[in-house]
């Protein structure tokens, strides 16, 4: 008998490079944008697959061309560079009023609501607030304190406005002050306030404005409202006329908590302002919600100033996936 | 009877059987067109034949299959049917990229959406993740024949796949996953590529 050996077939091995472009295309668009700009590196067929608008067009919010049209836009040749010109560039939206960004490790839509569209208690009145124009600044005006005891500002946003399951922050952005001059918020912690508008009793958090507060010293002296007069450093300013109560406490000496670097102290942004976060929510996107923003001192009666308020910012906070709190 | 005296008699009784049956018409899954017409709802319910076609693999072997299952599932075959290129009597729609294996599971998926598309989301999803416990080759098999038919949701379910294959990985792991043995990148390039993304190396 003859064995004739059998031919074995030459195992067949998958090739993924093979793939038509779109295949490649497809699977990178379900990654998230970092993921995708990383891959691009797996081989010449990934990086160009990555280039494509397939996946970046993914990655834009769905809404993105109604978003742009309410803006003067440059024309960019491909999804990916309006991507990250998104990213990078913040989008004067609604009249100016508020800014649109793109998170780009993720997509996720983050907005800034500009100083002019917050309520600012005595904002509309000279004697209190100013508006100024700064170079380094998004939006056309700012807001600088020129003195007041009742510090009090509001923001609002429609949850509609934003990415679905995500948790957000809200963050004051702002600077202690221009050239050095600002009172009041040394050693005094404001109030914080994140919540439904409406909601009768939102989750409150103290912080501290003061980006010099020095670490480790816990010992200060409250500043009463009779002595603003040493205090106060805008000298071409017409003296306020005094504000309704809280009395004056006497002079003394208390004990506050160290501000240690947690999320109850101001942080340096890359813009060269300052921000610090007003609280967080997670937005499911199954409902319309107006979230209310709010900073206030009030309580304390103390004179502050020089304080300069940018907007603020709503910005996708965590990994989309790892963080499932509910609000 | 004949089909057309059972049509015209259905045709009478529409608008209220269409009201009941809504919940029972096949409704559109994965993208693919749909037919709703209820007048193949009710013959099935009747005990009438469903219509079927037949597909043809690579290796010549013929699948006979519901047409309403893969009219629901594979544009390419739902336009076959729409414009009338596919003769019920004689045709057989050719598959000559797609081999039996792959044939069978894919009208397995389909078939089983199609019947089942009423369970709860946890059965369907456990029973996506037996579907899909295959080796890479079998996943790149059914990629091509998902893409080639136009399967919109197998689609994404491979891709969802193969995205969690790779996510967290690094470089060298991924082009022995992917098998790819050539990155295509010269050397400089690569040397750049490192530099942009040191912690993927």
């Amino acid at each position: 008998m003859i064995m004739v050996a059998k031919a074995v077939e030459p195992k067949r091995v998958m090739e993924f490079d093979n793939l038509p472009e779109g295949c490649i295309a497809n699977v990178l668009s379900f990654t998230t944008p970092r993921d995708a700009s990383a891959l691009s590196v797996v081989s010449s067929s990934f990086r160009s697959a990555a280039q494509s608008d397939l996946v970046w067009e993914r990655f834009l919010p769905s809404d993105y061309l109604s978003i742009l049209s309410q803006s003067q836009f440059p024309h960019l040749s491909s999804k990916k560079d309006l991507f990250f010109h998104l990213c990078h560039k913040p989008l004067l939206v609604d009249s100016g009023k508020k800014s649109f960004a793109l998170d780009k490790k993720y997509g996720k839509k983050c907005y800034m609501l500009s100083a002019r569209s917050l309520s600012i208690v005595w904002g509309d009145s000279p004697r209190y607030w100013r508006w100024i124009s700064l170079p380094d600044t998004r939006f056309s005006e700012v807001a600088e304190l020129v003195s007041v005891c009742w510090l009090e500002i509001r923001g609002w946003i429609n949850t509609a406005m934003l990415s679905e399951d995500t948790m957000y922050g809200a963050y004051l952005v702002y600077k202690p002050s221009l050239m050095g001059r600002s009172y009041g918020f040394d050693y005094q912690p404001v109030e914080v306030t994140v919540g439904i508008a409406g909601e009768s009793d939102p989750p409150k958090r103290t912080v501290y404005l003061d980006a010099e507060k020095p670490q480790g010293q816990s010992m200060r002296q409250i500043i009463p409202r009779r002595s603003r007069r040493r205090y106060r450093l805008m000298a071409d300013v017409e003296e306020p006329a005094p504000l309704p109560p809280p009395p004056s406490p006497e002079p003394s000496v208390e004990s506050v908590p160290d501000c240690k670097g947690g999320s109850e102290c101001p942080k340096k942004r890359d813009d060269g302002w300052w921000e610090i976060e007003l609280g967080e929510f997670f937005n499911k996107g199954c409902e319309d919600r107006e979230m209310e923003m709010a900073v206030y001192e009030v309580k304390s009666g103390d004179w502050k100033g020089g304080l300069v308020v940018q907007g603020i910012e709503i910005r996708s906070k965590f990994n989309p996936i790892n963080s499932i709190k509910s609000n | 009877m004949e089909l057309l005296c059972i049509r015209q008699w259905i045709s009478g009784l529409l608008p209220t059987v269409k009201k009941w049956l809504s919940a029972w018409c096949i409704k559109p899954v994965g993208g693919a067109l749909v037919r709703q017409e209820p007048e193949y709802i009710l013959l099935a319910l009747m005990g009438s034949p469903l219509k079927k076609i037949m597909l043809c693999s690579s290796e010549k072997e013929i699948f006979s299959v519901e047409e309403q299952v893969m009219v629901q599932h594979s544009v390419i075959i739902n336009n076959m049917i729409e414009d009338g290129s596919y003769n019920h009597e004689e045709s057989k729609i050719p598959l000559d990229c797609v081999d039996s294996k792959t044939l069978k599971k894919v009208i397995d998926y389909c078939t089983h959406h199609t019947h089942h598309h009423n369970d709860n989301q946890e059965d369907l999803e456990a029973w996506d993740a037996q579907f899909l416990n295959v080796d890479s080759n079998g996943l790149y098999d059914l990629l091509m024949a998902a893409n080639y038919l136009e399967i919109r949701n197998l689609l994404d379910l491979i891709y969802g796949t193969i995205k969690n294959m790779i996510k967290g990985k690094k470089i060298d792991e991924i082009r022995r996953i992917f098998n790819i043995k050539d990155h295509g990148f010269t050397p400089e390039e690569e040397e750049q590529n490192r530099k942009e993304y040191p912690h993927f190396y």
